[in-house]
């Protein structure tokens, strides 16, 4: 776990400064931004790994650290306008996407569809639901959990679709399948 | 009279699986029916005497989850931790076992003492799987009985079951269920601080404060406590970016899953010859080239054949 922590604000580090490379960042200021325990730790492995340098207490990204903080600020990019296009509100979009960027490649959000897009016949992986705690946890109940494979049985134009998944048939109402966001199998 | 031992069962499932028919068939004419307090919802309860064992049976609503968004889940969730029945036989469709065995997780998480009934194992038998029901019960360590509750099937020994377990002659050690490291550490620690009674199972208790339950929170007082709970639950939340109720849900549908891929087998299919010539013969586009192939091969028979026998017949002339 810890790890994972380092690594995500690592990267959070240099997305910032690649932001800001204009500026020049002093580290009093990155430490009063990032306002983190180990901050200290954590510049020093970033300047042992080769990302940024210091002089005369400004922060600077190295050639390497500039490619990796581009690569995640694209990535931070793609995913805020994926969360906007399935019409999550922008704030929310912006916090969600500093979490996602960190966990996922560009090629995984491809094929990405509101279940209502899905043909008769035609199977997705549930990647998101959009909606309120209460409507979530009651579909999670019925197993509509992420990951999980459902296939659409069948579709009636602006009726229920009825789809299957972990060996059983269900019925969802039109108000329910576009908050469920599948990735399409071919 | 009088020297019976009571003792009382419900019935608890998904909707739809057997349960009202399995009450029936144990209670037959003795029944009572009426509301549970101050809900609208139709409570079933009735009893039976079987070896010298007074029985009461209680059907409960037929429900998904314990996650209380309906007043059935916390009618049936409140019965079974508060009112404590002896015995729980979980009604499960042997169709359907994912979906179900998800449910059976949370019975077992409620610390009820279970038997299962694994019923419409006649519809099992005309589908295409089988259930190692014997391999099931070892990995929950649940009796198991499969039943056809609609022909009477299983349901005697679903009550010596439930008897043997009230007597206490089986050793009831369900499956354990955990969660991960961050879960677990959270729980046991705030064991540690809720340490008044309450009439529900106390891991279940911690469990729900933590998925932040307001029906169960609201039992808790002491503004110090819930001010720790709400701090865990949101380290919990940092952790996985997902409210905790969710984790724990999809965790339970993860074992699920995994149970019932060891179990399910899908039978072999035996091909049988008349299935396989139905195939062939009655395929939209074969069908043709077959019934062409057939005609052609009568014809060519009959006149091979016919040639032959005129002949072998004109020798007699
Ligand atoms: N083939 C077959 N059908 C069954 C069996 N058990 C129950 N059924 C049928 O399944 C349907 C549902 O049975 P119920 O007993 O009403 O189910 P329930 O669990 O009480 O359902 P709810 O009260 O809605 O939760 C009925 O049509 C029954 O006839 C069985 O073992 N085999
Ligand atoms: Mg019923």
């Amino acid at each position: 776990m810890k790890n994972i922590f380092m690594k995500k604000i690592k990267e959070e580090i240099l997305e910032y400064l690649f932001r800001e490379k204009k500026e020049m960042v002093s580290i009093s200021e990155l430490k009063s931004y990032f306002n983190f325990e180990n901050f200290d730790e954590i510049i020093n492995s970033l300047v042992i790994e080769g990302k940024i340098k210091l002089e005369n207490d400004f922060v600077i990204l190295t050639d390497q650290g500039e490619k990796e903080g581009e690569d995640i600020f694209e990535k931070h990019e793609f995913v805020e306008d994926f969360l906007k296009n399935i019409g999550v509100p922008e704030d929310f979009a912006h916090e969600k996407a500093c979490e996602i960027e960190h966990h996922i490649s560009e090629d995984k959000l491809k094929d990405i569809y509101p279940l209502s897009k899905l043909n008769t016949g035609e199977v997705g992986e549930i990647v998101l639901i959009r909606g309120g705690k209460g409507l979530i946890q009651r579909l999670y109940d019925m197993g509509l959990t992420p990951g999980t494979e459902i296939k659409v049985l069948r579709q009636a134009p602006f009726g229920p679709i009825e789809i299957s998944l972990r060996g059983y048939h269900l019925a969802l109402g039109r108000g329910v399948i576009d908050r469920i966001w599948v990735k399409k199998k071919n | 009279m009088g020297e019976e031992k009571e003792l009382t069962i419900a019935l608890a499932g998904n909707a739809n699986v057997g349960k009202s028919v399995i009450f029936n068939q144990l209670t037959g004419s003795h029944q009572i029916i009426g509301n549970w307090p101050g809900k609208t919802i139709e409570k079933r309860e009735g009893y039976l005497i079987y070896k010298g064992y007074k029985i009461k049976v209680v059907d409960l609503p037929g429900i998904y989850s314990f996650s209380t968004y309906s007043e059935e889940e916390l009618i049936s969730r409140d019965f079974i931790a508060k009112e404590k029945p002896d015995v729980v036989i979980n009604v499960v469709d042997a169709l359907h076992l994912e979906r179900n065995l998800f449910f059976t997780l949370q019975l077992i998480e409620l610390e009820a003492k279970l038997v299962i009934a694994l019923n419409q194992i006649d519809l099992l038998e005309k589908s295409d799987f089988t259930i190692d029901s014997n391999k099931l019960e070892n990995i929950l360590n649940i009796p198991i009985v499969p039943t056809v509750a609609i022909e009477g099937k299983g349901i005697e020994k679903l009550i010596e079951k439930c008897i043997e377990i009230y007597e206490g002659e089986i050793k009831y050690e369900p499956i354990k269920i955990e969660y991960g490291k961050e879960v677990e550490e959270r729980v046991n620690e705030l064991i540690k601080v809720v340490s008044f009674d309450t009439s529900y199972p106390k891991r279940w208790f911690n469990i729900k404060l933590l998925e932040g339950d307001e029906k169960i929170k609201k039992l808790v007082r002491d503004e110090k406590i819930l001010e720790i709970i709400e701090k865990k639950s949101k380290e919990l939340e940092e952790i996985h970016g997902e409210p905790i109720s969710l984790i724990l849900t999809q965790e339970k549908y993860n074992l699920s899953n995994k149970i019932t891929s060891e179990v399910l087998i899908k039978k072999e299919k035996r091909v049988n010859i008349s299935d396989f010539l139905d195939k062939i013969f009655l395929h939209p586009i074969f069908g043709y080239f077959t019934l062409i192939i057939s005609l052609f091969l009568i014809f060519y028979l009959i006149f091979k054949f016919g040639n032959f026998v005129s002949r072998y017949l004109e020798s007699f002339f």
